[in-house]
């Protein structure tokens, strides 16, 4: 057959024969979008549609998303997007690497390049060096099934799809949740990635094409603020600022003497964790390409460099919050958890139906937050 | 700051911020400084000092992300080096003191700068060659070698350098 080595056999299940020329392998792919009457999925406009959230994330190799076909799509995606694309593309021609089971080894040689530090941009180089068209990730948990694409892909519009009112409501509010898929893709972690944790509905085939499926079963539960007042991000850092540091009058934090900290302490006025602010650089292009160099610090040689950026800290503690705010809604509760705790640690607390409320550092940030710091 | 006209060398333009010139003036004793006008001040209120004129367009650079540095080359330095802060080597008390570390980088040689309040105390040279930094052997002070060392490290990440040789 001459797949591509690189193919992973989850794909391989999805090739078809072309009757005509046996030896070409077709892949069957599907775009969502808002836009109607698209001919061809252009990775140049990566981020104008459905995963517009996606547009922060600078790369210099802009790729596109698309779900195999017969696999379920993300409802996240589904239900922003009236239209549903179809297009073939010729695995032949078109080779795919398998970043989950990386058999060139090409991340770990962008790894090399860049003192050990992972750089998707440096992936891509690599991927698209090796001659791949377009990658996927055999070992995401969630998302084995989508496909990125370096190129325009022709695609032709699925006619019987048609967007419901329903799936309009649906989720519409969790945007911030929606279309990590490049990070998660990456690193197959989606905590790490800012993936969705959304519970993800089984959605049918049929359900795909026909609109009524998606029900609000699986629908996030809205984030009511609990407060009174208006949620705002500014509102949860500053009551944040004041449990973490009396509002930026307490930074001279104890070392933190986990397994994890191993002696370090947090920094700032928010009590960022080293660790977190390095995820949040590493997350954000515009963080990682000003930077990156801290990455390669630690103790007091990073507590300087975050001194002398202090716009740094702000940025992160932003970013972070807004990530929280993407996996937890904006509960002011979750969001007190997760600062403490992680977004893995409150996860398991919630699947383990731990009394979050009740937690020490909950009842303070509930208390700050009650407070009216606005 | 009252600058009087007798202590200033040179002048020229640093660039743009905010619509208001920005100057870039060199003191008789070496120090260099931006001023500029604020959008409500008549006087002209001091952006940045430094070693070296990149060194105070890159501070003025960071603290007003909106500051526009004038196209063309300095008069006194044909060619500006590119800039990098490695001052959180030094350890709290240096910093507090006043100190800062930068590099000084134009094509294949590297000045590494040691400050205080924007004088020039310590000089290291070094160039690359091949996969190399070659170091020039300078006597400083034990307090500041490891942020030398954490500098010359530094350095190394974006310029695929392997090895650092200190030169006799």
């Amino acid at each position: 057959m001459g797949f591509s080595k690189t193919i992973h056999s989850a794909l391989k299940a999805s090739l078809k024969k072309d009757a005509k020329n046996p030896k070409s392998s077709s892949l069957g792919l599907v775009h969502y979008s808002h836009v109607p009457d698209l001919k061809t999925i252009d990775p140049k406009f990566k981020g104008s549609g459905v995963d517009s959230k996606v547009k922060g994330r600078d790369t210099s190799h802009p790729h596109s998303f698309f779900y195999r076909d017969n696999t379920d799509p993300e409802e996240i995606v589904v239900s922003r997007a009236p239209y549903r694309y179809t297009g073939q593309i010729d695995t032949e021609k078109n080779k795919l690497y398998d970043l989950g089971s990386d058999p060139q080894k090409l991340i770990a040689r962008a790894k090399s390049r860049n003192q050990g530090v992972l750089d998707m941009d440096l992936v891509h180089e690599e991927v698209k060096n090796s001659g791949h068209a377009g990658f996927f990730n055999s070992n995401h948990p969630n998302l084995k099934n989508v496909v990125a694409m370096y190129g325009p892909v022709d695609v032709s519009i699925d006619s019987k799809y048609k967007k419901t009112e329903d799936m309009e409501k649906n989720t519409l509010r969790n945007i911030g949740a929606g279309l990590a898929i490049a990070g998660a893709l990456a690193t197959g972690t989606p905590e790490k990635a800012d993936a969705p944790t959304v519970p993800k509905t089984k959605i049918s085939q049929a359900a795909t094409k026909t609109p009524t499926a998606p029900k609000a079963t699986a629908e996030p539960k809205a984030a009511t603020p609990k407060f009174g007042d208006e949620y705002s991000t500014k509102r949860m850092l500053h009551t944040i600022a004041q449990v973490e540091s009396s509002g930026g009058r307490n930074i001279n934090h104890a070392p933190v003497n986990s397994p994890m900290h191993r002696g370090n302490r947090a920094y700032g006025q928010y009590g960022l964790m080293p660790v977190t602010i390095k995820d949040t650089i590493k997350a954000h292009g515009d963080l990682k390409s000003k930077h990156g160099k801290a990455l390669a610090l630690d103790g007091q040689d990073f507590h300087n460099y975050m001194k002398r950026n202090p716009e740094l800290g702000e940025t992160v503690a932003e970013r972070h919050v807004q990530r929280l705010e993407r996996q937890f809604g904006q509960d002011p509760s979750k969001i007190g958890y997760a600062w403490f705790q992680g977004i893995r640690g409150t996860h398991d607390a919630i699947k383990q139906k731990k009394d979050i409320e009740n937690h020490w550092h909950v009842k303070k940030i509930r208390d700050a937050y009650k407070r009216g710091n606005k | 700051m009252d600058i009087k006209q007798s202590d200033i060398d040179t002048v020229e333009s640093a660039g743009v911020l905010d619509g208001q010139d920005v100057k870039l003036i060199r003191l008789r004793g070496g120090l260099w400084m931006a001023i500029s006008k604020t959008a409500n001040s008549i006087k002209e209120k001091v952006l940045s000092v430094g070693s070296h004129p990149a060194i105070v367009k890159f501070n003025v650079k960071k603290q007003f992300p909106n500051f526009q540095m004038a196209m063309y080359k300095s008069e006194v330095f044909a060619n500006e080096p590119e800039v990098e802060d490695h001052s959180h080597f030094l350890s709290e008390d240096l910093l507090k003191s006043g100190y800062e570390l930068y590099s000084l980088q134009d094509n294949n040689s590297i000045e590494f700068q040691i400050s205080k309040n924007g004088i020039k105390e310590v000089s290291v040279a070094s160039f690359i060659m091949e996969d190399s930094l070659f170091v020039n052997k300078t006597e400083v002070k034990p307090e500041f070698s490891r942020a030398l060392a954490g500098a010359a490290l530094e350095k190394t990440l974006p310029n695929g350098i392997k090895k650092i040789k200190i030169q006799k």
